[in-house]
């Protein structure tokens, strides 16, 4: 069906393949960082020059060109608009007349898990030219595999766009949050304070004053079970679902209930660390993590967004094990001064941003649903057997 | 006879560890080798100073007589003497060893630990390959510049720090690191310098290479070192006389208990001086901690079992003045160790793990007393993952007694967390990475992302936290994110997806996916 050609890699210790590049030179990581749904390439990390062309007698990929990672990751797809070379991590398919290069990466996405069935390799997995060359493919003519290749690109192009959209509402709602909880709503005066200016009705409060916060308890191993409480780890604070349980008689304080407000004390920087609503079912609380117990002065809801706008305050001055590790002393938590509304303004603080998050959830989910209708209609459309759409698009063009 | 490279050299000793391979472990390799190379070199420059005299005198007594040379080498102990024999190898090579060390004050217990006499190790036909392979060059001053043998040395320690891993780096500081000290200390002619943790000298010799660089004398300098480390020291004595530096004073020793360098031995049992220490309430019993105009180090990272008991009761030099550190956290002990070696016009430089610098307890009082004391001149964060086998980001941390009056009452922090090369195992500092460092300390003024001037009030409101992130910010801040200009693009962003999802829905309807109506 097409020319397939492999990479390599030009000796790092020899500068002079590497000097004024000027020739894209692709790596796999260049095609798995590249964000879900693209599959066309215009740069990479490296570049190398003429000279490892000739030394090394590499093929210059053509721009159109298909190159599916073959080594370790396999089979993801990227199409070159510039003309470009690989490493040894690659298999690329030259342009053919025979195939339309997005139909290929297209299929190449469909058969991805059969592709990884075909490699081999010790130490990672590898597919070899030759077991590729001789993988069927049920090929279209060339104007039906264009429309096909519309068509899901069609549903690339709104995934793609779904997700920026749910990145800058969340974007926006760091700021609005951030707005909010300074500035409150309706405001015309205010007063200058340590935390700069805030509304001058608002009392500015060291956080420990207005929640106490209680240590969950440090579960060994031997006391885990597979019936009982779940204990509420910090990687379930990021949504996953696998829990140890806890069998014995828990104290009330470990005791964690749906909706409980828990701060992780010590996490990955952006992601685990900080604030969280709980959201799963009832358990008991593991060691790293505080309950937080809001006074009656104060809303729960209110006081989580208010623990998320100092947690960045906490994460730039934190100390860690390493960059993205951190680790804080309860005081670096409590001491942190916030700017305190009435509670009814609270109320209407967290009515404004929840309808934020609640944007942002339904674009997940539609996101989500998008996903599923690109992978229905992969399958249909590529697996060969729906022959008959194909040729009635083909009678329609 | 041409220059033996830097390159020649290099490869002619890991060669030589090649012929070792298996023999011992790989982390005492050095110590051999350094050795041997160190013996071979001593026995080629004597001849070289042999064959000069005897061309100058015609007289081979006058020649070989000991006032003319540099060092001596007693008879029947030379390279070529050991060379006639055929088996026990070993036993002569350590014979001539201590007769070396013997002769020479200066070199007394360097080859301690090197013993080739052991068949098992070293049977005779390894011994004889040795030899034959060190025998491939001549290491006369006129074969290898004195510096470029020097650096060698460095090289191969720098290969063996990565062969034996964690060990191997408690005594090796990364070049760049050092010369980020140095550059920032600027030692001058004259002065008297000091490195209470020594190691295989490195800091020293960049010193000297420093004001070779600035076209200074560096034989005006006073060398002054100790080591705890019997190999490293000796290493450290041939590595400075490798350099061509006779007069450097290293000393081999405990610095937390057993300071050497110290000055007015027993001046206690005279009258006056004996007052003014009972004034000072300082103990004089064993003499008082000598100062030096420039004081820098590398103490291993957080070391334990470093003497907390003795000091707990008191340090017997009076160095615990800001507070005895904890039991198993040596570093601001040498750190006060290297306070009280400081003169009052003195300046030093101390690569430290970033811990110091916000632990709380003993060492968060010891860190308020010092800046009480208006001691700490700057604190300068490294990138993580300089050091061979310690990940932890380092700091280097600059004192003064007596600091410029406009920079009183202040700390600079330098935030050299973006300030790195990358590498596969371990990242580096390039010679601009040490410029733009180096410079943001003497310029010493605010520079976006990379520098601030802190008024100690400021830290002191932070319970004397020295964190560097807290001062100076490097991630990105939500600050001032402008929510209107976001909201404009979440509107143009939405946009575009209605735009993309309706050509996506227009596809579908086509192929009989969407009911009618819909």
């Amino acid at each position: 069906m097409a020319d397939i050609v492999g990479g390599s890699t030009p000796s790092k210790d020899e500068a002079s393949y590497w000097e004024d590049g000027t020739i894209a030179w692709a790596t796999p990581s260049d095609v798995t960082k590249l964000p879900i749904g693209v599959t066309k390439i215009n740069r990479t990390a490296s570049s190398i020059n003429d000279k490892a062309i000739k030394g090394l007698s590499l093929r210059l990929l053509p721009p159109g060109s298909v190159l599916m990672t073959s080594r370790a990751t396999i089979g993801y797809p990227v199409i070159n608009l510039v003309p470009m070379t690989t490493n040894q991590g690659f298999a690329n398919f030259l342009p053919s007349r025979h195939y339309d290069p997005t139909f290929l990466t297209q299929w190449i996405i469909y058969n991805r898990l059969n592709l990884e069935r075909l490699a081999g390799g010790s130490t990672f997995l590898e597919i070899s030219k030759k077991s590729l060359k001789s993988f069927p493919i049920a090929l279209p003519p060339l104007h039906a595999q264009r429309r096909i290749a519309e068509i899901l690109t069609s549903v690339d192009e709104a995934i793609q766009a779904t997700q920026a959209v749910i990145e800058q509402t969340r974007k926006v709602k760091q700021g609005v949050l951030k707005r909010l909880l300074t500035r409150g709503i309706g405001h015309t005066r205010f007063k200058l304070t340590e935390v700069g200016e805030i509304p001058e009705t608002w009392e500015l409060k060291p956080l420990g004053e207005l929640c106490t916060l209680t240590n969950g308890n440090g579960f060994r191993p031997t006391e885990w079970t597979s019936h009982g409480l779940p204990i509420i780890r910090i990687q379930n604070l990021n949504g996953s679902r696998e829990f140890n349980y806890f069998a014995g008689t828990p104290k009330d304080k470990w005791i964690v209930d749906p909706g409980d407000l828990l701060f992780s004390w010590a996490g990955v920087r952006g992601v685990s660390f900080g604030p969280h609503l709980w959201d799963g079912p009832r358990g008991v609380l593991n060691q790293h993590i505080f309950k937080v117990h809001s006074c009656s002065e104060v809303d729960k809801f209110w006081l989580f967004f208010a623990m998320t706008l100092v947690t960045t305050r906490i994460e730039s001055k934190a100390h860690g094990f390493k960059a993205s590790l951190l680790h804080v002393h309860k005081s670096e938590i409590t001491n942190q001064l916030i700017a305190v509304p009435p509670k009814p303004e609270q109320e209407k603080i967290v009515h404004r941003l929840n309808a934020l998050s609640e944007a942002e959830q339904a674009s997940r989910e539609e996101l989500a649903s998008l996903k599923e209708t690109k992978s229905a209609l992969l399958s249909d459309l590529l697996s060969g057997q729906k022959r008959v759409f194909i040729d009635n698009l083909a009678a329609a063009e | 006879m041409t220059v033996l490279s830097l390159d020649q050299l290099e490869a002619h000793l890991w060669r030589a560890a090649d012929i070792l391979r298996g023999a011992i472990d790989a982390s005492d390799y050095k110590h051999y080798i350094f050795g041997l190379l160190f013996y071979k070199r001593l026995c080629d420059v004597w001849e070289e100073e042999y064959e000069e005299r005897l061309a100058r005198y015609g007289d081979e007594e006058l020649a070989a007589d000991p006032e003319e040379h540099r060092f001596p080498i007693p008879v029947g102990h030379f390279w070529k003497d050991v060379r006639r024999h055929t088996t026990d190898i070993g036993t002569h090579l350590n014979v001539a060893f201590h007769a070396v060390e013997d002769a020479n004050h200066r070199l007394r217990g360097v080859f301690q630990d090197v013993d080739f006499n052991n068949k098992e190790r070293f049977p005779d036909a390894v011994l004889e390959k040795l030899l034959q392979h060190f025998e491939r060059y001549r290491l006369r001053n006129v074969d290898v510049e004195p510096d470029v043998l020097g650096q060698a040395y460095e090289y191969l320690i720098a290969q063996f720090a990565d062969d034996a891993g964690k060990k191997g780096g408690e005594f090796y500081t990364p070049k760049m690191v050092v010369r980020l000290i140095v550059e920032c200390l600027r030692p001058d002619e004259g002065m008297s310098i000091y490195d209470p943790t020594c190691g295989s000298g490195g800091m020293l010799l960049e010193v000297v290479h420093h004001l070779e660089r600035l076209g200074k004398n560096p034989k005006s300098l006073s060398l002054f070192g100790q080591e705890r480390n019997l190999n490293t020291w000796a290493i450290c004595q041939m590595n400075l006389f490798l350099h061509d530096i006779d007069d450097a004073s290293v000393a081999r020793g405990d610095t937390l208990i057993d300071p050497k360098h110290l000055i007015g031995e027993g001046v206690r049992r005279q009258g006056v001086d004996g007052l003014m220490d009972t004034l000072k309430g300082v103990h004089l019993a064993r003499g008082a901690i000598r100062t030096f105009d420039r004081v820098l180090a590398n103490p291993p990272f957080s070391l334990k079992q470093w003497g907390h008991d003795v000091w707990s009761n008191g340090d017997p030099f009076a160095r615990d003045r800001y507070g005895c550190p904890p039991k198993s956290y040596a570093d601001l002990a040498f750190v006060q160790h290297m306070i009280a070696s400081l003169k009052h016009d003195g300046m030093l430089g101390v690569v430290l793990p970033h811990g110091i610098l916000f632990r709380s307890g003993a060492e968060g009082r010891i860190r308020e007393g010092m800046l009480k004391d208006d001691l700490i001149e700057a604190v300068i964060g490294l990138a993580p993952n300089l050091f061979y086998g310690a990940g932890i980001p380092a700091c280097i941390v600059i004192i003064r007694k007596d600091k410029p009056a406009e920079r009183k009452g202040k700390v600079l922090f330098v935030n050299g967390v973006e300030q790195f090369v990358e590498g596969k195992a371990q990242n580096h500092l390039s010679a601009s990475n040490v410029a733009v460092l180096a410079r943001a300390f003497h310029d010493y003024a605010d520079v976006d992302r990379l520098a601030r001037v802190v008024p100690i009030q400021e830290i002191a409101t932070n319970d004397h936290n020295l964190n560097i992130s807290r001062y100076v910010h490097v991630t990105e801040d939500a600050e001032d994110l402008d929510v209107a200009e976001e909201v404009e693009k979440l509107l143009e962003l939405r946009e575009q997806r209605d735009t993309a999802e309706a050509k996506m829905m227009g596809f579908l309807k086509e192929l009989g996916y969407v009911p009618e109506g819909a």
